[in-house]
């Protein structure tokens, strides 16, 4: 049965939405990398939010997987924000030296939806020349 | 009344009314949903956890009550020692990909079950994940041995152990020098970092065998 599990993506408006509350497991991890990136093509979802509340550690295994999956998704010109990361895994993370590096982080998943509904209305501002201004 | 309750209920006494630690204690067993002539792995935790909660309302001086939460942790620790035998030790096969899993959600259980803090759990859990991807990914197979280690403070002991080819680099590794072809090269250092003790045996040819230990009161 184990071998068999999915992690469920759920297409919201623009976004792609998944949620991991299971302990991540090395093909758990593989088969989510290969999913979410058929979803984004099939799809042509604009944001990806990555909830983490339910992971149950963050290994170089699976930190390095979630920040492979946020450069594929920005390659394909998708947003990724994670949310729900727990302190203390979080603190683990820093602990070892390793980062989710460019990938944007928020506390829960209320905050990425507003992140990623912000950077959509920031995007459709018409495009003008001229001095950059802040 | 039983041992287990007795002793409990001596606890609380000596923080609050005695009254009210019947109470307490009801309380916390109901919210727990633990038997108390039958304590299962897990369950201390949850119980400690909803008694430390109860005393929370009764015990308004914080070093009164930072007091009585370590009399408890001393005592549940001391508990589970006694109902998974003093010497208790498991050993989990890695064979598949799936028995990393299975090895580090038991370490962390069993840290939960000593009073680990929650940031100690998540370490030793992920060291116990790095060592057990280590095994799977360069030696094949092997096996992760979990031990707790009656010492003062009390401690987790992990070894993992293959007989696979050995780590001839060992020592660029732990400098931190070591460009990994297979990942980011941080398992090791990680484990050697977040644990208080870390052994590695890894001589060529003689498999690699990884000790580390973390102690109770070590860091919060
Ligand atoms: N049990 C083992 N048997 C043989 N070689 C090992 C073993 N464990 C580690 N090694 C060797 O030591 C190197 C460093 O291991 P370490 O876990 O620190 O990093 P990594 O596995 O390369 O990358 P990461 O763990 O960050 O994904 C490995 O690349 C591997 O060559
Ligand atoms: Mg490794």
């Amino acid at each position: 049965m184990l071998e068999t599990m999915r992690i469920p993506i759920i297409k919201l408006y623009d976004n792609l939405i998944v949620s991991i509350q299971v302990a991540l497991s090395d093909k758990l991890v593989r088969q989510l990398k290969d999913d979410v990136t058929m979803e984004i093509e099939k799809t042509g979802a604009q944001g990806l939010i990555v909830d983490l509340s339910g992971v149950d550690v963050m290994d170089s295994y699976i930190s390095r997987a979630i920040r492979d999956i946020g450069v594929v998704a920005r390659l394909m010109g998708v947003k990724t924000v994670l949310c729900g990361l727990d302190p203390m895994i979080a603190i683990n993370l820093v602990e070892m030296d390793m980062n989710l590096e460019g990938i944007m982080t928020t506390l829960n998943m209320e905050s990425a939806i507003e992140y990623l509904r912000e950077q959509e209305a920031e995007q459709t501002v018409p495009f003008h020349f001229g001095p950059e201004n802040e | 009344m039983t041992k287990t309750e007795t002793q409990i209920l001596g606890i609380l006494k000596k923080y609050i009314s005695s009254l009210l630690t019947e109470t307490v204690l009801e309380m916390a067993v109901k919210r727990s949903s633990v038997d108390l002539d039958n304590l299962r792995p897990g369950d201390s935790s949850r119980l400690a956890n909803s008694l430390k909660n109860g005393c929370r309302l009764f015990i308004t001086n914080t070093t009164e009550r930072d007091k009585c939460y370590s009399d408890l942790d001393l005592f549940f620790s001391t508990a589970i020692m006694s109902t998974r035998g003093k010497n208790h030790s498991a050993t989990i096969p890695i064979e598949e990909e799936r028995d990393i899993v299975i090895a580090r959600t038991e370490g962390r259980n069993l840290c939960a079950e000593l009073g680990f803090s929650l940031s100690a759990q998540v370490s030793v859990a992920t060291v116990i994940s790095e060592l057990a991807r280590n095994i799977y990914q360069y030696a094949g197979n092997g096996e992760i041995e979990l031990k707790i280690l009656d010492t003062d403070p009390m401690g987790i002991q992990v070894l993992a152990r293959d007989k696979g080819p050995g780590i001839e680099d060992i020592q660029v590794i732990l400098d931190g020098d070591y460009k990994s072809k297979t990942g980011m090269g941080k398992g090791l250092m990680a484990a050697r970092k977040l644990m208080d003790e870390f052994e590695i045996q890894c001589d060529p040819g003689m498999g690699t065998t990884v000790t580390i230990r973390k102690y109770l009161d070590s860091r919060p």
